[in-house]
């Protein structure tokens, strides 16, 4: 099935299974930055921020429920991180 | 955990529908679907049916299936009713980042013999609300389980009550070693206890044994924490022994009446 997300901004139509977590996807789509530390999401090296706010653990996260939603990875966090230091 | 077919009912009886008739399984938190091996031929995802909620219903408190254990971490009705109770139950509960998934309703649904949560709502006497209407004490539940498949909704809560949970860990975000609750419910005491590791069972021969007393001397406690350890089954594992189980139990347990009575 296809999902959309908005990866750091940008939207991107994903394809996945239904218990596909999301760290897969992610990196699938080239997120290669999302790292798998283990299998349950519990040392947190998989964050993401999904809805603003609320971060999870991208390993133990079904894609599917992300659809239509806001992801922030690390790497977008950076971004905003230079962008707020740029202006 | 492989699912074959993935269903987002949009109301409770479609829901209900889908695991009653198509034999689906319900996706709480779906926290533990990773390191699961098995195949799920329909899924049922509970996101989006409402169900993510904790809030006043006359004489008692509602809590939804899908409410998060951050969000009962951080409630200000929970702690405004039941102290830092529930706070102490969840915290150590791996981190705040899948404690943000963590469901109330998959972790009663599943009867883990591991589960905190499961304990202090079955110290505080709670009922489990089976749509389309069941209600059972949850105490009950956890030990007999269902008998057809079944659709968890909310759990229910005495408005408020004085209760204790103690626990020990190897480490602190590891699963507990053992755990315990007790609770006074106004007339009469209540002890449960979980992780033996098997999953929780009330201690009814101490809470008889503690009887009406909101006061109990300090070797009415100790007797009743003997009783308790007397009348429960332990078993061994990776974490602890049966013995080491027992014995730990009877300090937590002490602990945890102790500081209940004042």
């Amino acid at each position: 099935m296809i999902i959309t997300l908005h990866i750091n901004g940008k939207e991107e139509s994903v394809e996945c299974l239904p218990g596909e977590m999301l760290t897969e996807v992610l990196r699938r789509a080239g997120y290669l930055e999302v790292k798998k530390g283990c299998d349950t999401g519990n040392w947190g090296s998989a964050l993401s921020f999904l809805r603003g706010s609320l971060f999870f653990p991208v390993s133990s996260y079904l894609a599917i429920r992300a659809d239509g939603k806001e992801v922030t990875t690390i790497q977008g966090v950076a971004a905003k991180q230079k962008n707020s230091h740029s202006s | 955990m492989e699912i074959i077919e993935y269903a987002r009912p949009r109301s409770m009886d479609e829901a209900f529908r889908l695991i009653r008739e198509r034999h689906g399984t319900a996706i709480g938190g779906a926290a533990w679907l990773r390191t699961n091996t098995k195949t799920m031929a329909l899924g049922v995802d509970l996101a989006g049916l409402g169900l993510e909620y904790i809030r006043e219903a006359g004489e008692r408190i509602e809590i939804g299936a899908m409410t998060t254990y951050r969000e009962l971490e951080t409630s200000q009705l929970l702690k405004t009713r039941f102290g830092p109770l529930f706070e102490a139950t969840v915290s150590h509960v791996v981190g705040i980042q899948l404690r943000n998934i963590i469901t109330v309703g998959g972790t009663v649904a599943g009867r883990y013999g591991f589960s905190d949560l499961n304990t202090t709502l079955c110290a505080l006497g709670a009922k489990a609300v089976f749509y389309p209407g069941q209600t059972v004490d949850l105490a009950d539940f956890i030990e007999k389980g269902a008998e057809t498949p079944f659709l968890l909704e909310k759990i229910l809560l005495p408005a408020s009550m004085k209760a204790s949970y103690q626990q020990m860990r190897i480490s602190e975000n590891d699963f507990p070693i053992i755990n315990t609750a007790s609770a006074w419910t106004g007339s009469d005491w209540r002890i449960a206890v979980g992780s033996r590791p098997a999953a929780t069972r009330l201690c009814k021969k101490a809470m008889s044994l503690l009887g009406d007393d909101p006061y109990p001397s300090d070797e009415k406690i100790v007797a009743a924490a003997h009783a308790a350890t007397d009348e429960l089954q332990f078993g061994s594992d990776i974490r602890a022994s049966a013995s080491y189980r027992r014995e730990t139990l009877h300090v937590l347990i002490r602990r945890a009446l102790m500081e209940v009575r004042g």
